[in-house]
């Protein structure tokens, strides 16, 4: 019956095969034209890609020329922004204490879960198992959920820290209240829940070591720390290289829960970081042109942090490990 | 240099037995190979011996010193492994000198050690490198470097061969036992190839799940066989094992079953009263190596009727280049010939196989021990003894 389908091995089933699968020369020809295929596949990938990074960055861009308060007409006013935001000192506070806080994050997200890993590793068997999950039972807490727990926890009259100091005898300070405390304060409860993950992601590393490289090394004659310090911790340059730049990258954007839900930034600005700054130019100030210009120079300076911890692991790699002995 | 004794080593993992029971003597300056299929025990044995596990029962010596709970750094042996387990972070220079630095012996005497052993192995040109930018055969040597260097009382070696391509292997075999003959140490060396076992060993120990079938030099373990298990391990294609009857004709014994009759070359032995021994009878295992059978067309045998032999019929004919391998089917089994080629055997024909009585063995069908039934010469193995003798 005409029109119920080319049977098989006619001219009419060849011409159809081709728009499903086997060609005519074997290849598997997709529905799509051979040369929109490839572009029909990545477009979801560069759509989203161009929706909510390239187009956001040129628009930040484009904002940080504009007096724009979100409301009212956008006015162009040329480098303005970035004139008023390096003329004001709580910007250059938000970015001195970003780098406080990766510098006090980096050891916390490295040394730290690298040496708990390690220990871990060196002591396999059950109980090791269950003190890496308690390790990462934090990383699945929601992030909103965990500071508001820590806001409860600290709080100086009612939070149960203090309780417990108190009844020892011991003078409960201000945790979020005092400058001096507040930023350690928020670097504690930030690494709290990436100590556990970095730990993971240092012990998937070391699962991948050549077990009998260990071997040979205490055949050969070194110590259980020679092992660790020569054998393994080299063998890690690699992720602990990634962690320190996601680290760098990234402490700013870890902390900002933390920051935004707990202390606001206070008290007097002692928590105040740059990502919670460019937050407070746009949310608070509503002065979207100086948020945007905070971004492009933050971004500038992350690209700069990013440059230096490669320049800096390159070298460590090169260099290979140290001599011994 | 240094003598290593296993003393009734066991290994346990929960219910598995990986080593059972096993002792052994190794001699100052031996090549031994521990010989046998995966999952035998050679490794875990040879892993015991190194210190990396410890035994659930019996001692380790090593120069008549219990080495048993001692770390494997304190016991002077090197050891190279089937992965060569190089560290990729460190140069070839700094793998090879890794053990001397673990030992604080000072710069300048490493640096001079760390040349010495990469002029022997050929590596002075790669010192700079990493191990990921070196091929297998030239990792391997700088695995065998790294031992070198150490100047220990004895090497281990876990199948060191066994990552490299055909070619490659059969070169540093050699280079292998010449540097064993050179440094004149005790090597210990596990490996599931018979070739490497046979052409580099002093002397072989074939294990079977965890217990030792035999320890001998590699003639003895190839010639005399103790055990079933044995003799079709060693030998490519291995020896044929046929099941068989030993019976008596003529007063002389036979091995006899369905198109098999082999003569044994011994007259049936007589007890002190002059009784014919009870050992015809016996069910056993012919044990014949391909290359002792000689195989005529069947007509031409026919001829010859002084020669009963096995016949059977050419299932096919493989060629080897040098060598063919005729598949047999005599009875319900087959049996492989390997003679030069051409042999003019073709498939489907009609054969008739001859062997020389000296060239049978017999094994006893349900313990697999090799039968003695004529004075050995070359054998110094206990086995189990047939009342039959020259």
């Amino acid at each position: 019956m005409a029109g119920a389908g080319a049977a098989p091995g006619t001219a009419q089933s060849a011409r159809d095969g081709r728009k499903g699968r086997g060609g005519r020369d074997g290849r598997v020809v997709t529905g799509i034209g051979t040369r929109s295929g490839p572009w029909a596949y990545s477009a979801p990938a560069i759509l989203s890609l161009l929706a909510w990074v390239y187009v956001p960055m040129v628009a930040t861009g484009v904002a940080s020329l504009l007096d724009w308060n979100l409301t009212t007409p956008a006015r162009f006013v040329g480098l303005a922004n970035y004139r008023r935001l390096l003329a004001d000192h709580d910007f250059y506070r938000a970015l001195w204490q970003t780098g406080s806080y990766v510098i006090m994050m980096l050891p916390l997200a490295t040394a730290v879960p690298l040496a708990l890993a390690i220990a871990l590793w060196l002591r396999p068997g059950r109980a090791s198992r269950v003190y890496r999950a308690l390790l990462f039972l934090p990383v699945v807490l929601a992030p909103a959920a965990n500071a508001v727990s820590w806001q409860f926890i600290l709080n100086p009259l009612q939070g149960v820290t203090n309780a417990v100091l108190v009844g020892v005898g011991l003078p409960g300070p201000g945790w979020l209240n005092d400058p001096s405390w507040a930023p350690l304060v928020i670097v504690a409860i930030t690494t709290g829940k990436i100590v556990g993950l970095n730990t993971l992601l240092f012990s998937a590393s070391l699962s991948a070591i050549d077990l009998s490289t260990i071997e040979v090394a205490r055949i050969d004659g070194a110590t259980s720390w020679e092992i660790v310090r020569y054998v393994v911790v080299p063998q890690l340059v690699r992720p602990v290289a990634l962690l320190g730049l996601l680290c760098v990258l990234l402490a700013g954007q870890w902390i900002f829960t933390n920051v935004a839900l707990v202390t606001q930034g206070g008290p007097d600005g002692s928590t105040d970081n740059a990502f919670y700054r460019i937050y407070t130019y746009a949310f608070t100030f509503f002065d979207t042109g100086t948020a945007a210009a905070a971004a492009v120079v933050i971004t500038g300076g992350v690209a700069i942090g990013y440059a230096a911890v490669r320049l800096v692991t390159g070298r460590i790699r090169r260099a290979g490990a140290p001599a011994a002995g | 240099m240094s003598r290593i004794t296993v003393r009734n080593v066991t290994r346990r993992y929960q219910d598995t037995t990986a080593v059972d029971g096993v002792s052994l003597d190794i001699a100052d300056g031996d090549f031994l190979v521990l010989l046998g299929p995966s999952g035998c025990g050679k490794s875990t044995l040879l892993r015991t011996i190194a210190g990396l596990i410890a035994p659930s029962e019996g001692q380790i010596l090593v120069d008549d010193r219990d080495v048993t709970d001692t770390p494997a750094r304190d016991r002077d042996l090197a050891m190279v492994f089937q992965s060569y387990a190089l560290y990729p972070h460190l140069t070839v220079a700094r793998n090879i000198g890794f053990p001397l630095r673990a030992k604080r012996r000072n710069r300048a005497e490493i640096r001079t050690r760390v040349a010495e052993v990469a002029q022997i192995l050929d590596l002075s040109a790669l010192l700079n490198r990493r191990p990921r930018e070196l091929s297998g055969g030239q990792r391997q040597r700088v695995a065998l470097g790294r031992a070198l260097v150490r100047d220990p009382g004895a090497f281990l070696m876990d199948e060191p061969l066994s990552n490299l391509d055909a070619q490659l292997r059969t070169a540093t075999r050699t280079e292998i036992t010449e540097l064993h003959r050179r440094l004149g140490r005790t090597f210990v060396y596990v490996t599931h190839d018979q070739v490497e076992a046979m052409t580099m060993a002093t002397s072989v120990a074939v294990l079977n799940k965890g217990r030792l079938e035999q320890v001998g030099t590699p003639t003895e373990v190839y010639d005399s066989p103790a055990s079933a298990f044995v003799a079709s391990f060693l030998g490519s294609p291995p020896m044929n094992l046929i099941p068989a009857e030993v019976t008596t004709r003529d007063g002389r014994l036979h091995a006899v079953a369905v198109g098999v009759d082999v003569p044994l070359g011994i007259d049936v032995p007589r007890s002190a009263d002059g009784e014919p021994d009870p050992s015809a009878g016996r069910e056993v295992q012919l044990g014949v190596r391909p290359e002792h059978l000689t195989a005529t067309h069947a007509d031409a045998a026919d001829d010859d009727a002084a020669v009963p032999a096995l016949r059977g019929k050419v299932r096919t004919v493989e060629n080897l280049g040098s060598e063919e391998i005729a598949h047999v089917i005599v009875g319900d089994g087959e049996v492989r010939v390997r003679a030069r080629r051409p042999a003019g055997l073709a498939a489907g024909d009609t054969v008739a196989l001859q062997v020389r009585p000296e060239h049978t063995h017999l094994f006893d069908r349900e313990s697999g021990r090799r039968l003695v039934w004529r004075p050995d010469q070359h054998s110094s193995i206990p086995a189990a003894r047939v009342p039959v003798t020259t």
